[in-house]
């Protein structure tokens, strides 16, 4: 963990951001020295619409995308290097972030690396042949002429800035937060198409701000559908997790002993795949996955689940295949038909033998080896109908007993470690006491 | 017609759309074509008829139409599915035959008039887009076209409202930069395609993932097998027939959907008192903790009886629609009502006006369906 200042922040970030801004005010110096700005209509607007539209930046996860980046990017496009940096430098200023009282050095690394990617995506536009469209109060509108030459220049400068912004944030993100570079960037990536994409958007605004002042009105309605319907999208996925939980919950409650099972697993598998490096989109498809794992058990009578005696033929062949026909149903969900066969696998043993195929699960998707290994530790840590709960450390024991035979033997350190981990943090779901008090409970 | 489409042919010849334009603008229809929105009933949501209206109003309406139809054996020979694309390119013709009789009356394309006449040949085709697609689907689907026009207008609004910006963004560009200009408004119709899509199947992964889990509860008892799915399609069927709005029809689909989960979490607990069955578990309290239900909850405590919850006349209207819908589909499989404390809608009863009801059972009656004695 990185070392924290009195201000939360660590020191490495704090010598991030004073060479950022640094480099940051020197590009700026340097494109005004070189390309002085012109004071013009469009680049004031610009500079009006950029800190307006800051004010409505929505966030995802960690990482905050707001309008003002294709405006940005018009203003490389209209009004040339020094004045798109007034302009990207004015884009980091956040006045409901300046209400909470964000560290100073947090807007000076944002304002340095908005400043840098910006006169490099300038430089490469220029460099490339690039002309800015509004210079010495002569306004010349991109024609049928320019084209197709000027899309290498308007290519360069947009990969140049969708590349330099993804990175310098992983980096800014990785310090701030202590979380690792390239898991960060393997997210990032996925964010450079529509980058990309609102890169050329602003082009366009930039066009149209030269052609006529009066159209910009017209990127405002697609530019604020789109953000809405995000928004909308980004917080019904976020409580999605919290929906399932709470409805596998009540119905996981008409059997005493499995109450709470599929939460208790999804927090074991998401330490684990944690612990295994998994990235954060990986990290929910397996919460999903783990959440869902015993969909196939909800369909048995709870005469079966709560069942202290053996079971019948019948029962028996009833339980080896709740894996396949919870699979089933989760392959209904089309966004998560890929979380079926780590479903299906979840009940498999690693030599082969488990059910419901009895094939061996080393060839298994790693999910439905995570989710054995999850499974199997709450199972024995919780007091079922036929016998009473482990303690963890006896639990611990059987993990690693049945390394290489029942669970994967690469995941079992891992898990241990997790699990000691979360009982040292007196996590619920690994009170070591639960166990026992269970245990006792069973016995008298 | 026959004047319509001599002076329609007159004024294509008259457009002065050239090779790349028209290779422009199918290669961007094609692509937003590609990227259309499935939605669950076989019909699909596309952003291109912002690209259609802005070659109507650039080149005139018979240019369009021939890269509309160009467009269309394109995507046919990419990708096939003859039916779903000759449906869409029908609404489309139909669209810009409509639109067709706007530049006959005004002489020439558009582009030749003030903006806020292509503004309006834009607003034009749109509004005929969609109600010619509506239309095909109601037909399709054999579902009322009045309430998939007033359910899906609010819906579907921000898109045309994005698609007419696209297309105005086109005509005002499109002087200087002629075809280059469809580049990045087609990168602005993907961005708010790509938010819609997202939503979509947010919302589809919702709905799924809930049929899914009340079907595996209740698996676990034969009696009640497929209650909740067949409610949820009755009390749909009523909703639509009310003209209710899409929002208000996913709602009455949550609840119903989730009208019998507090019984079933409740019912096959250990602490219930051996032998009985009741519905005593309460939904609402189930989904408390999930936000994404929070306009359910009320309709859910009016189905249990707690008539002294907060709700509102649509909470009301809704709850009868689940609660008769429940109640239909236990007096056609009595097996279910085995498992039903009673009528449903004797809970809602006393607080619904007898125009609710009469309205509710009047679209119930009018599908074909039987009522309980109690109404």
């Amino acid at each position: 963990m990185p070392e924290k200042t009195a201000g939360g922040v660590s020191r490495s970030f704090l010598l991030m951001a004073a060479c950022m801004s640094g480099a940051g005010i020197l590009s700026l110096a340097a494109s005004w020295r070189l390309s002085p700005p012109v004071l013009s209509v469009q680049a004031t607007l610009l500079l009006i619409a950029v800190v307006v539209s800051e004010n409505f930046a929505f966030n995802l996860s960690a990482f905050s995308i707001s309008m003002s980046y294709p405006l940005t990017m018009a203003a490389i496009l209209v009004a040339g290097p020094a004045a798109a940096g007034v302009i990207a430098a004015a884009s980091s200023t956040n006045f409901q972030e300046v209400r909470s009282k964000r560290p100073l050095s947090v807007y000076a690394c944002n304002m340095g690396q908005l400043l840098i990617v910006t006169g490099l995506g300038s430089w490469v536009y220029i460099a490339l042949g690039g002309r800015i469209l509004i210079a010495a109060a002569e306004s010349t509108p991109l024609a049928t002429a320019d084209f197709p030459g000027i899309l290498v220049p308007l290519l360069g400068a947009a990969v140049t800035c969708v590349a330099g912004n993804l990175t310098l944030t992983a980096v800014t993100v990785a310090l701030l937060r202590g979380r690792p570079l390239v898991e960060l960037l393997a997210t990032l990536v996925a964010f450079a198409p529509s980058q990309l994409g609102l890169a050329f958007v602003g082009f366009l605004i930039g066009q149209v701000l030269t052609v006529n002042v009066f159209a910009l009105p017209l990127f405002i309605v697609p530019l604020l559908v789109a953000r809405q319907l995000y928004i909308r999208y980004t917080s019904m996925r976020t409580a999605f997790a919290d929906t399932v939980k709470s409805l596998i919950g009540a119905l996981e409650a008409k059997d005493h002993y499995t109450r709470g099972h599929s939460e208790r697993v999804a927090e074991y598998a998401v330490g684990l795949g944690a612990a295994l490096g998994l990235d954060a989109r990986s990290l929910e498809r397996l919460e999903y996955a783990a959440l869902l794992h015993d969909l196939g058990k909800l369909s048995l009578p709870a005469a079966i689940l709560r069942k202290p005696d053996a079971l019948t033929d019948e029962e028996r062949r009833q339980v080896v295949a709740h894996p396949d026909v919870g699979a089933d149903m989760v392959a209904r969900i089309p966004p998560l038909r890929d979380l079926a066969e780590p479903v299906r696998h979840h009940h498999e043993r690693y030599a082969g033998g488990g059910y419901p195929s009895g094939a061996s699960a080393a060839e298994a998707p790693a999910f439905g080896r995570i989710l054995c290994i999850a499974d199997s530790f709450d199972a024995m840590t919780t007091t079922r109908a036929y016998r009473p709960a482990m303690i963890i450390e006896a639990a611990i024991d059987e993990l690693e007993a049945g390394a290489g035979t029942q669970f994967d033997p690469d995941m079992v350190g891992p898990f241990v470690e997790v699990v000691r981990g979360m009982a040292a943090a007196g996590v619920e779901s690994v009170d070591p006491a639960v166990g026992v008090v269970e245990a006792i409970a069973v016995v008298t | 017609m026959i004047s319509i489409l001599t002076q329609a042919m007159h004024v294509g010849v008259a457009g002065d759309a050239r090779a790349a334009t028209f290779a422009a603008f199918i290669l961007a229809v094609v692509l937003l074509d590609a990227l259309d929105v499935a939605l669950p009933r076989g019909d699909s949501v596309s952003v291109a008829g912002a690209l259609i209206a802005a070659m109507a109003a650039l080149h005139g309406v018979p240019a369009s139409l021939v890269a509309a139809t160009a467009a269309w054996f394109v995507s046919l020979i990419l990708r096939g599915g003859v039916t779903a694309s000759f449906w869409k390119w029908t609404a489309r013709l139909v669209s810009l035959l409509g639109t067709l009789v706007l530049e006959v009356t005004i002489g020439g394309p558009m582009s030749h008039m003030p903006l806020v006449l292509a503004g309006t040949a834009v607003v034009l085709y749109l509004s005929l887009e969609f109600l010619a697609s509506q239309t095909v689907a109601g037909l399709r689907q054999s579902r009322s076209i009045i309430g998939l026009l007033k359910g899906n207008l609010r819906r579907h609004f921000p898109l045309m409202a994005s698609q007419l910006s696209a297309a105005l963004l086109i005509i005002v560009t499109y002087d200087g930069m002629r075809e280059w200009s469809i580049i990045p408004v087609t990168a602005l119709l993907l961005i708010t395609r790509q938010s819609f899509a997202l939503l979509h199947e947010i919302r589809e992964t919702y709905r799924t993932t809930v049929e899914v889990l009340i079907e595996a509860a209740e698996q676990s008892d034969a009696r009640r097998r497929g209650h909740a799915e067949r409610t949820a399609l009755i009390a749909r069927r009523i909703a639509a027939r009310l003209h209710l709005s899409a929002k208000e029809v996913e709602r009455v689909n949550f609840a119903a959907l989730l009208h019998d989960i507090g019984a079933i979490a409740h019912e096959q607990a250990d602490d219930r008192p051996d032998g009985s069955e009741t519905d005593a578990g309460s939904g609402a309290r189930v989904i408390e903790g999930a936000e994404f239900f929070g306009s359910v909850s009320p309709i859910l405590h009016l189905c249990e009886g707690d008539v002294g919850s907060e709700h509102t006349r649509d909470d009301v209207r809704a709850a009868l629609i689940v609660a008769l819908a429940s109640d239909i589909d236990c007096l056609r499989r009595q097996v279910v009502s085995l498992v039903h404390d009673g009528h449903t809608v004797d809970r809602v009863l006393p607080v619904a006006s007898p125009a609710q009801k009469s309205k509710v059972v009047a679209a119930a009656v009018e599908l074909g369906y039987q009522i309980p004695a109690v109404w």
